[in-house]
């Protein structure tokens, strides 16, 4: 009798300090969804999802209550890959999908202003007071933020073309599925 | 002759059809027109021309210059004056154009190939300088895929134990490499010989396939009097043996893993028409002119032609008596080729055959449902489950997809040739790979715009609790000396230094103005006052 107590007893304060250990040992800094929806995101900072940014769309979504179609730059690509990760039901996208496109400054309008510069959230406008402004290309992620702030209308968005590398081999006709 | 060959999966047995083009010697091509050479020619290349509209070149001038590793120059096949720098028709099955540089062409012979001892020609110069020879001269693979020859000579400074040469030619209809083999095999074998100066590996092979008599017959010949241990190996003819993984398995039992290379293993595999190129490129003769194979039912001429590379395909159609009316121009062989979009297209360094057939005028066997037969993975060479990864590709489901090793087919055609169902395979496979690849530029790029997005986010963070930080330690002086002033002014009274003199000056000067203005006053005040008593 008083074995077995002893050992049941035992056995629970054992176990107790392996769980207390390893809750302290393994400790998960930040919140991993967080994390991995922010991964699935476009990361163009664009906020017309209505957050100021990926990651706090990211943290509202992982919160639980708000939907997964708010990314027009992601599409549906990333809708239905939230809705893997998510285990959410696929919900139809709230604005249209996007095609990728890239900032350009009309160096002969630009007055050298710096609003767009100051708007860019990723840093990809190059230019500094009363100098032309010129956006690096490769860095643009489209999120057109720099559109509203510009006193002169002097950036265009131009739609990224379909090079020989990024071309797509045509999907095949879907052949008639017997009903 | 000994030796013991090794299989692999699967595998097909397509109708060979070269009895059109097999016996019909090279013949070389001549350009009246123009040539069109683009700067694009292998995979990803970055080229940038070097002449400009109006400029006289002669055969054999660099036309680019090239800053990635990967890419290679390309060279003028003629005499003749650039007239043009622009888009022009590419050949690839987007049907898109690429920039292009074109010659009034004059003279366009290639330069004979005479074969003469290497020895000489490769004195004095070390390993490197003999690769970037290869590279200047514009070398890459000729067996269809065109991955650079340069970097793969470097093989990731792995030693090779075995180096293979590929003359299976196993595709149907193609017979470039066989001609080549049985006219040209001496210079074939001089450039083994530049590739066993430079590699020094155990054994050389050539695998040939039975079908090709005469050519394993030229190349033994060949080889009697070779300086190298050359073996020429013949395999049996089984589609698609001369897949670079498929032949390394037949000859040394190894597979390569999936998403390695050959050199992890030792090995290296060179096409015989590149080791061709590779002994012209050490004699300084660029890749200008290439043989390829133009077979079908319409066209009078078939053949292999030696032809120039920029050579508009519509100039050879006409000369090979192509005939009126629609055409469809499949680019490679059967199986792994695409239809042409434009004629305007050039022949590039990968192109090497051409079939041109009448537009059919019956509608295409249609396409059925799959019926689970299984014949795919059967044929399969590289032991894919085709029928699962068509259920993957054709629901969308891309990753799935990819996780089913989608990136280790070779697009052999195995799979839709045996389907009963007439299903395009391997087109739903092409889609997939070119989806997934955007799909993993875009998460590249996404993940330096988060990088970027977070680094603004500190550095505007950092700017704020800099100025912050200068804002308190502005106000701690200012507080600072203030104490200290106070501190001076109650211990040791007026006595200062200069600052204290400016002080005490503007004091003396407040104090004037204080006592100009109440005499002001005194004199208003009165005033001011009789008049309010008056009211």
């Amino acid at each position: 009798m008083v074995s077995a107590i002893l050992a049941i007893g035992l056995l629970a304060a054992s176990f107790g300090a392996l769980l207390g250990f390893a809750s302290v040992r393994y400790r998960v800094e930040g919140d991993p969804v967080v994390d991995q929806i922010d991964k699935l995101l476009p990361q163009t900072q664009c906020g017309q999802c209505g957050y100021p940014g990926c990651r706090p769309y990211a943290e509202a979504i992982a919160g639980g209550d708000v939907e997964i179609n708010l990314c027009p730059p992601g599409g549906e690509t990333v809708m239905i890959s939230l809705a893997d990760l998510l285990d959410r039901e696929p919900v139809a996208l709230e604005q249209e999908e996007k095609r990728p496109s890239v900032a350009r400054i009309d160096e002969q309008t630009c007055i050298g202003c710096t609003l767009c510069i100051q708007a860019c959230p990723v840093d990809a406008i190059l230019g500094s007071a009363k100098q032309m402004h010129t956006v690096i290309a490769r860095e643009c992620t489209g999120c057109e933020l720099c559109l509203p702030p510009c006193p002169v209308d002097c950036i265009i968005m131009d739609p990224i073309p379909t090079t020989l590398d990024s071309w797509v081999w045509p999907e095949p006709e879907q052949m008639e599925r017997l009903p | 002759m000994s030796r013991a060959l090794h299989t692999f999966h699967g595998g097909i047995h397509p109708s060979e059809e070269k009895g059109q083009t097999r016996d019909l010697a090279i013949t070389r091509f001549k350009n009246r027109e123009e040539v069109v050479v683009p700067l694009n020619q292998g995979i990803r290349a970055v080229n940038r021309p070097i002449v400009e509209v109006g400029d006289r070149v002669s055969r054999g001038d660099r036309l680019s210059e090239c800053f990635n590793p990967l890419s290679v120059p390309v060279h003028a096949p003629c005499n003749g004056i650039v007239t043009a720098i622009e888009e022009r028709p590419f050949t690839h099955p987007s049907g898109m154009q690429s920039l292009a540089i074109v010659l009034q062409a004059s003279g366009c012979e290639p330069h004979d190939t005479p074969a003469l001892p290497i020895a000489p020609l490769l004195e004095g110069l070390s390993n490197e300088e003999i690769i970037t020879k290869i590279r200047t001269a514009g070398v890459i693979g000729l067996g269809g895929a065109g991955f650079p020859t340069a970097p793969k000579l470097r093989s990731g400074g792995q030693q090779i134990e075995t180096l293979i040469l590929n003359g299976m030619e196993c595709e149907p209809r193609i017979t470039c490499d066989d001609r080549l083999m049985r006219e040209q095999p001496e210079q074939i074998i001089l450039g083994v010989e530049v590739l066993n100066h430079l590699l020094q590996p155990k054994e050389i092979l050539i695998g040939i396939e039975d079908n090709k008599p005469e050519a394993i017959e030229a190349m033994r010949r060949a080889t009697a009097n070779a300086n190298a241990p050359i073996e020429v190996v013949t395999c049996p003819t089984l589609y698609p043996s001369g897949g670079e993984k498929q032949l390394i398995q037949i000859l040394s039992g190894k597979e390569v893993p999936s998403g390695g290379l050959p050199y992890q293993l030792g090995i290296l595999c060179q096409n015989v028409a590149t080791a061709h190129a590779i002994y012209r490129a050490v004699q300084d003769r660029p890749l200008t002119h290439r043989v390829i194979t133009i077979s079908g039912t319409a066209v009078t001429a078939p053949g292999n032609y030696e032809v120039a590379i920029g050579t508009p395909i519509r100039q050879l159609l006409t000369d090979c008596g192509a005939a009126a009316g629609e055409l469809v121009v499949t680019v490679g062989g059967p199986m792994m080729g695409f239809p042409l979009k434009d004629l305007d297209s050039p022949v590039t360094k990968i192109v090497n055959s051409l079939i041109v057939e009448l537009a059919p005028t019956s509608p295409s066997t249609p396409v059925r449902n799959c019926i689970r037969c299984a014949s795919c993975s059967d044929a399969c060479p590289v032991r894919l489950l085709p029928q699962q990864l068509f259920w993957a590709t054709q629901s969308r489901n891309y990753e799935d997809a990819n996780s089913l090793n989608l990136f280790d087919c070779i697009e052999c055609g195995c799979c839709s040739h045996v389907c009963p169902s007439h299903i395009p395979l391997v087109d739903y496979y092409r889609h997939a790979k070119a989806v997934l690849r955007n799909q993993q530029q875009e998460k590249v790029k996404a993940e330096q715009a988060r990088k970027r997005h977070e680094f603004r986010d500190a550095r505007i963070l950092r700017e704020k609790e800099e100025k912050a930080r200068k804002l308190a330690a502005k106000r701690a002086a200012l507080k600072a000396k203030e104490a200290q002033k106070k501190e001076a002014g109650a211990t040791a009274g007026e006595e200062s230094p200069d600052k204290d003199d400016k002080r005490a000056a503007i004091a003396a000067a407040i104090a004037r103005t204080k006592a100009k203005k109440a005499k002001l006053q005194q004199e208003i005040t009165p005033q001011s006052t009789e008049a309010g008593q008056q009211q």
